[in-house]
């Protein structure tokens, strides 16, 4: 009797180790994502950064503000990615691409997106 | 001796015949290819699941910041 309660909690404890180790990369992240989230919509209304065909941000012309900002962004969004792929069991670029197509379908009026064929568009 | 020189004579007629009434049919079987198309959508809606999974509130978010900005920029 011991020893069955003693195997259930320890199958119980390996769950909740494999549930929290699956998402470890992503509630960090998340809090930090949202956290640049104010600064990143106000480059996107201003036009500067915009949503490439990768699924990640991308500076539109010439201006380049926030450039560390934007890189920690896309640093995080590709962990986020690398970690979709590895459970879906699937390549990162199918992940990116994917993500890529949400954000165009998304984007908000004014903002730009990158098509799938590379050109720049004003939604 | 006699009967059987005719009868030879008629089976070889008939095989004759008969082999001109054979037909032949070639058909070629090309190897079929079935392209995987039902796993690549399957994998996409599954990543796309998971990206939703991830992000939804995040995308929530943003639109919230996307509005009030648009808000003040009418404001204005």
């Amino acid at each position: 009797m011991r020893i069955k309660q003693w195997a259930l909690y320890t199958i119980i404890g390996i769950a909740a180790v494999l549930t929290l180790a699956d998402s470890v990369p992503a509630q960090g992240i998340k809090e930090r994502m949202k956290e640049r989230l104010p600064v990143i919509a106000q480059l996107k209304t201003q036009g500067i950064v915009g949503e490439n065909n990768r699924g990640y941000l991308d500076f539109v012309g010439n201006e380049k503000t926030h450039e560390a900002l934007i890189a920690q962004e896309n640093q995080d969004r590709k962990t986020v990615y690398a970690h979709i792929a590895k459970q879906q069991n699937t390549s990162l670029s199918v992940v990116e691409k994917n993500r890529a197509l949400q954000l165009i379908e998304r984007a908000a009026p004014g903002t730009y997106v990158q098509m799938p064929d590379g050109t720049w568009v004003q939604k | 001796m006699m009967t059987l020189i005719p009868r030879f004579i008629l089976l070889v007629w008939m095989v004759m015949m008969f082999s001109g009434c054979q037909t032949r049919h070639e058909v070629d079987v090309k190897p079929v290819e079935v392209k995987p198309i039902h796993i690549t959508i399957d994998v996409n809606i599954k990543v796309q699941k998971a990206l939703d999974d991830f992000f939804s509130d995040i995308d929530a978010q943003e639109d919230e910041i996307m509005e009030e900005l648009e808000e003040k920029k009418n404001e204005d």
